[in-house]
């Protein structure tokens, strides 16, 4: 069962398979727990239920999922659409913005003594807070990129647009991040 | 303009602004206001981005038990139960006396019961106060005496 492809899993998912659902999910939990992670502003219980209802909708409707379509793309889509109705449900964003003064740390000093593994703390904090100033389309397309390792194409089915349009809002969050994040370069290079 | 950002990105992958020959700098200050702008440009983009907290950043195994519970409910791939069995042992799980909603609860088992007998798989859905509660039929009694346990205190506390 392990060897079977995502694909072949949801076929035998739908036919009642145990083992098949056990093993996509080992294979994509954790990839899934932190893409939400990432757009929830790092909310794990909120997270865990965002997991936990996605699997749900492979339980109750594995019938849904067309097998001539990629699997992942497919999984992703549903991601989106649900932070997507996360957002305008609650307002997230708003209450995000909030949150950053709240959570706000000090910028790193360039002390060279600084543990390495601080100042990657560090960095993640102001990555996080900096793709907060961005609209939605760019912090997903960037988490989908970086943090779930998705290729442009799929990036570009995921979001129903083209791949140009990805490859434009990737670049202008690179800019956007390096421009804010430049104070790291020191840490980084020492 | 998705040609310029290709090209920026292989120039910045490889080349800080001072080893841009002359059309290669014309290209970038179209994108970028000065020199400093491009080099943190192309030092994000030789690093990339780390890959941190990922050891820490697990679900809660418990997700997995409740998701593996929730799809032998629904492709009935536990053990059978019979109706009669199913009715004895909501009410040997709870006690009517303990509860004191004797009316309610035998209502809400009798209704459980009739939904049984449709139900394709060995789950029904119990209604108790305008709630409802998935009692697994397949589940041994101390599972299903939890449940009831856990549904009447979060209902009628």
């Amino acid at each position: 069962m392990v060897n079977q492809n995502d694909e072949q899993l949801m076929l035998a998912i739908a036919a009642g398979n145990r083992s098949a659902f056990s093993v996509l999910y080992d294979r994509y939990s954790e990839k899934l727990f932190r893409f939400f992670l990432k757009m929830l502003n790092n909310n794990k219980e909120k997270a865990e239920d965002f997991l936990q209802d996605i699997f749900m909708k492979l339980v109750e409707k594995p019938h849904l999922f067309n097998p001539d379509n990629k699997f992942s793309t497919w999984i992703y889509s549903i991601a989106h659409n649900m932070c997507k109705n996360e957002y305008r449900k609650m307002d997230v964003r708003k209450i995000m913005s909030n949150n950053v003064g709240d959570q706000a740390v000090e910028k790193p000093c360039n002390n060279v003594a600084q543990e390495k593994k601080v100042d990657l703390g560090f960095f993640d904090k102001e990555l996080q807070d900096n793709l907060l100033n961005l609209d939605e389309d760019k912090q997903t397309t960037f988490n989908l990129r970086h943090h779930s390792g998705l290729s442009i194409k799929e990036i570009a089915e995921i979001m129903l647009c083209s791949e140009g349009t990805v490859k434009s809002r990737l670049f202008y969050t690179h800019k956007h991040l390096s421009k804010h994040l430049s104070h790291f370069r020191n840490i980084s290079e020492k | 303009m998705n040609n310029t950002f290709d090209k920026i990105e292989e120039l910045a992958s490889t080349k800080n602004y001072s080893q841009l020959n002359a059309q290669e700098k014309d290209i970038v200050s179209q994108h970028f206001d000065s020199p400093e702008e491009y080099d943190d440009f192309a030092f994000f983009t030789q690093n990339g981005i780390p890959q941190i907290n990922s050891g820490h950043d697990r679900p809660s195994e418990e997700i997995k038990e409740k998701l593996l519970f929730a799809f032998d409910s629904r492709n009935g791939s536990a053990k059978k139960t019979t109706k009669l069995g199913l009715f004895a042992g909501i009410f040997s799980a709870v006690s009517l006396q303990q509860l004191g909603l004797k009316t309610g609860i035998a209502a809400a088992a009798l209704i459980g019961t009739t939904l049984f007998i449709n139900e394709p798989n060995n789950s029904l859905d119990l209604e108790v106060g305008g709630n409802t509660l998935l009692v697994d039929s397949s589940s041994s009694m101390d599972t299903n005496q939890h449940l009831v346990d856990s549904f009447q205190i979060r209902s009628f506390r």
